[in-house]
């Protein structure tokens, strides 16, 4: 494995050290093992560690993480974060949003290849979703649609999501029912969930 | 100069000191059949001095076979379907060092079996080679090698492993056996002789086995091997210049 890291290093005129970019990575405990008998996680991270010593201005990053374990994703989005501020230009394709949505300047959003998107993710959270307003109740969902700024109602058993784009006026409007509301978590929507928003809107329109 | 000499490294290390096929199959296996059929099966009617020595030639030319045909053309093919082509091409926008390196690497196999199975034929038989008959089969070895590794190219442009191995199989044993590197040529059937005569391993092993048992080199083997270099070359030219055009009319 440290042999083909050699190698990349080799093909560029100004390379990080291999010995650092293994460490960082924590690749030295398998630096002797034949690639084919490395895990998926850990090809992953050789892979990572192909494009950290080629020491390049732009990378290309292909669903990055699929495979690494816990810690490895932690490095991973550790030396992402660095090479952001280092000045770097990284562009990651990924299904994994929860992880993107923490590092990520820009976003774009593909759907049956054309972007969808192309901007901030709080210039996605204004356009599509702003919050998700959740609690535990015994009132009926009816109750709730038609409260000012909510987008959608999900019930499951008490639990109700309302998704809002102002969470402020949409909780003002419940302040009557407040006493009969439990565990009540107002969250920022996330990637994710405005995601799935677009793609649910997108299919009830087609 | 970096880059080539981080590629010699990488693929000495795969290609020769960490290949157990090419201890097993390119040195092994020719040195246990010269033990064999120099030591173990003895024809007391023939001369053994002048078979050991042929026969020395043989294995050479047969270690030769293996070597290319089966260890350089799967290792074009995987490096291929594993993506280290496309890999270095990203990286470094030309293969130049990696075929140079194969080259280089797969001439030095070849003349490490010489090395080793001249050895073997020392501690075996005696038989001893001054400095010029070395240098003869290391000039021989390195020309007479290229048609061979035209021809592994060549075959190492199948698109998968499996149809390889059955490529290999059905060029390399048949090659070897009609150019009497197994056993010789005289005890085959005259069509079959007449096949082999033409060869170009049989020019090889012939002019090899002259140069160790010290005959008269009959220069007429050496046309057949440029010959067989320009015939490859022209073959190698052709399907390069079929698989352009298949791959331009894809892209077109």
């Amino acid at each position: 494995m440290r042999d083909l890291l050699q190698l990349t290093a080799a093909q560029y005129r100004n390379p990080r050290p291999v010995a650092d970019v293994m460490e960082e990575l924590a690749l030295i405990s398998f630096a002797k093992r034949p690639l084919s008998r490395l895990s998926g996680g850990q090809l992953r991270k050789v892979a990572f560690g192909l494009t950290l010593v080629s020491n390049a201005q732009l990378l290309f990053l292909d669903e990055p993480t699929v495979g690494m374990d816990v810690n490895a994703r932690q490095i991973f989005w550790r030396k992402i974060e660095q090479m952001r501020v280092r000045g770097k230009t990284v562009l990651i394709t990924s299904h994994y949003l929860a992880e993107i949505q923490e590092v990520v300047d820009r976003i774009l959003i593909l759907k049956a290849g054309k972007i969808k998107f192309n901007g901030t993710l709080a210039e996605l959270q204004r356009g599509y979703l702003t919050s998700q307003i959740s609690f535990v109740t015994n009132l009926p969902k009816a109750r709730f649609q038609g409260l000012p700024n909510v987008k959608q109602v999900l019930v499951k058993g008490q639990q109700v999501t309302l998704e809002t784009t102002d969470s402020d006026q949409t909780l003002r409007a419940l302040a009557p029912w407040l006493n009969q509301l439990n565990n009540v978590k107002i969250t920022a929507a996330s990637l994710e969930n405005i995601f799935t928003a677009m793609t649910k809107e997108d299919d009830r329109h087609e | 100069m970096n880059k080539l000499w981080e590629q010699l490294k990488f693929d000495g290390k795969r290609l020769v000191f960490r290949n157990p096929s090419f201890l097993i199959m390119s040195l092994g296996m020719p040195a246990f059949f010269y033990w064999l059929f120099t030591k173990l099966f003895t024809n007391p009617a023939t001369n053994n001095r002048e078979f050991a020595g042929s026969y020395l030639g043989s294995m050479m030319v047969y270690s030769l076979l293996i070597t290319l045909l089966m260890g350089m053309s799967t290792a074009l093919i995987r490096d291929r379907n594993e993506g280290l082509t496309v890999f270095l091409k990203l990286n470094h926008h030309r293969l130049d060092n990696y075929y140079a390196s194969f080259l280089l690497w797969n001439t030095l196999k070849n003349f490490m079996a010489m090395g080793i199975l001249g050895l073997v034929a020392a501690y075996l038989n005696a038989i001893t080679l001054d400095l010029v008959q070395w240098l003869s089969l290391l000039g021989l070895i390195l020309v007479g090698q290229i048609p061979i590794m035209l021809l592994a190219g060549v075959l190492a442009n199948v698109k998968r492993q499996e149809t390889l191995g059955m490529l290999m199989n059905l060029v390399t044993f048949p090659l070897a056996i009609v150019s009497g590197l197994w056993w010789p040529l005289e005890t085959m059937p005259e069509w079959v002789q007449n096949i082999g005569r033409h060869l170009p391993t049989y020019f090889l092993n012939h002019t090899i086995g002259q140069v160790i048992n010290h005959a008269k080199i009959n220069w007429s083997s050496v046309v057949g091997i440029s010959e067989w270099i320009l015939i490859m070359a022209l073959v190698t030219a052709g399907v390069a210049q079929l698989f352009t055009k298949r791959s331009s009319a894809i892209n077109a």
